[in-house]
């Protein structure tokens, strides 16, 4: 079935409110995230779960609560939504560190009475999808790209991809890949 | 308008169009709900996708995956016909598709992977590109596969979103159709007397890309049913129609089902995003642009969109810069 992401989230906040489940923060990067802010209209629906976040402060959605999952598996049967619709699998990236300022840059959506919904912010997206690049390249490039990011936000990006991974060999490969992207500048002051 | 923001307006219609379509068979991707009684070609869609959807690498995977779950309900022969016959294609391209669904379906992909051979002679060349037509540029890791088919890319990985179930008709019915009927002409047949009043043998050959035996024999078998009835034309061969449409519309709870000539749609569309790809073209006058899309719609487009049986296309007369507009309005 087609069906808009925030039908699907609706539905979500409304098994929240049928199961008396607590007050949930989701903390959201990836498609749904470009979506919402409208940074790249054509991605996929999936709603990457980075964080969960509890009085303002970022908690690790490794495991998800037992009552988001089946909540969750609820709609996507009713929206025959793939099984990973709603999926924490970014939460890695939580617990190996988020760039400085992330949950200030936070667009917060109030889904419902027991759902509320923060998107990561462009800046962010632009970390994320450099580091991302960098490894995987693709469609990851062109989602770079199309977030145009500046020089200043590419080299802060930089500066935080390396300290996600330390070695001299990515050092280099990150600079390789500016440089064929056309960023030379952006490489050479690495 | 000048050339460049008519053909990145013509770009973004294309992808709309194509999301809005594979979203409708089974992607998880951004799309709103609508009520279009649409039925979807899938083996057209793959077709022009093999070749728009190098654009759009998101989408190209997702179709991939979408084909890893769905490619039993795909006819090969016909899109071996299709490819053949289509004016806007690549083959190439196709044929990496086909190899990469021939990894978990290889009984009856790898039949269909060496209909669509990759060119060995020449060097790998990026499998995406972006709206300029440059070549993907930074490919950390390549995927062996599609080096085998010409193509340098990263690892291909399944994303996992698709799901087994296909959306509700009408865009699914043809697939929905095919696992009740089987994968065979009568399917197409059926769809389109569902969806024309009255058809000659020729003008089902001409829109379900099956051979006129193959229809013939569906025909002949239908009408012995009862399901279809004959009428001479005299001389001129039988028309065919449904005996009664309106059960088999209530058969298939649908109201007014319409079953575009895609092929004819799409190769008009991949004409004018060719054209547009002129580079001469950013350095010639307005005037000249309009001339030569004037000349291209009369020479070969016009033909196509009449032929597609879409309504807001299908017309004598069209000012082809409104093409992108009328492109949003289809679903």
């Amino acid at each position: 079935m087609t069906y808009t992401l925030n039908h699907a989230l609706k539905l979500l906040n409304e098994q929240l409110i049928l199961v008396a489940a607590p007050q949930t923060e989701l903390v959201v990067c990836g498609g749904s995230a470009l979506i919402a802010l409208s940074l790249v209209p054509r991605t996929t629906q999936d709603v990457d779960i980075i964080a969960m976040m509890a009085e303002g402060e970022l908690l690790d959605s490794e495991p998800l609560p037992a009552y988001l999952v089946t909540a969750a598996e609820k709609v996507g049967q009713s929206l025959a939504l793939p099984g990973n619709w709603l999926n924490n699998g970014p939460a890695s990236q939580f617990r190996m560190g988020l760039p400085a300022g992330f949950v200030e840059r936070l667009h917060t959506t109030v889904i419902g009475e027991k759902l509320v919904v923060h998107y990561i912010d462009r800046l962010d997206q632009i970390f994320f999808k450099t580091f991302a690049s960098v490894d995987r390249g693709g469609y990851h490039v062109s989602d770079l790209k199309q977030l145009a990011p500046s020089e200043e936000e590419l080299l802060a990006a930089a500066k935080w991809c390396l300290t996600q991974d330390v070695s001299g060999d990515f050092r280099e490969i990150l600079k390789d890949m500016f440089k064929q992207l056309g960023w030379s500048n952006v490489s050479e002051k690495i | 308008m000048s050339v460049k923001k008519f053909r990145n307006s013509l770009f973004e219609s294309i992808l709309d169009l194509l999301w809005k379509q594979w979203t409708a068979l089974g992607i998880p991707g951004q799309a709103a709900l609508h009520a279009s009684e649409n039925i979807l070609d899938p083996e057209v869609l793959l077709v022009f996708s093999a070749g728009y959807a190098r654009y759009d690498q998101r989408l190209y995977d997702l179709i991939l995956d979408w084909l890893k779950i769905h490619s039993s309900q795909l006819n090969l022969q016909r899109l071996k016909a299709i490819n053949a016959k289509a004016e806007w294609k690549d083959s190439a391209s196709l044929g990496y598709i086909c190899a990469v669904i021939a990894e978990t379906e290889p009984a009856r992909w790898k039949k269909a992977v060496v209909n669509f051979s990759p060119p060995q002679e020449k060097d790998a060349v990026p499998l995406f590109r972006d709206r300029n037509n440059v070549p993907e540029k930074y490919i950390p890791r390549h995927d062996h596969l599609a080096l085998r088919y010409g193509f340098v890319r990263n690892i291909h990985q399944d994303s996992a979103k698709i799901t087994g179930l296909l959306p509700p008709k009408p865009a699914t019915l043809l697939l929905q159709m095919r696992g009740l009927l089987g994968i065979s002409a009568r399917v197409e047949t059926i769809l389109i007397l569902l969806t024309s009043p009255i058809c000659k043998v020729q003008d089902i050959v001409e829109r379900s890309n099956f051979t006129w035996k193959s229809i013939q024999d569906v025909l002949a078998e239908l009408v012995h049913g009862g399901f279809v009835s004959s009428l001479d034309s005299g001389g001129h061969g039988k028309l065919y129609y449904l005996t009664d449409r309106q059960k088999m519309l209530n058969f298939l709870d649908l109201h007014t089902p319409v079953f575009w000539n895609w092929l004819k749609l799409y190769e008009a569309i991949g004409l004018l995003w060719d054209a547009c790809s002129n580079p001469y073209w950013e350095k010639v006058s307005d005037e000249t642009i309009q001339n030569e899309l004037h000349d291209l719609y009369r020479k070969k487009l016009q033909k196509k969109l009449l032929a597609s049986g879409c309504p807001s296309m299908a017309k004598t007369s069209l000012d082809i810069r409104e093409f992108p507009k009328l492109l949003q309005k289809i679903s």
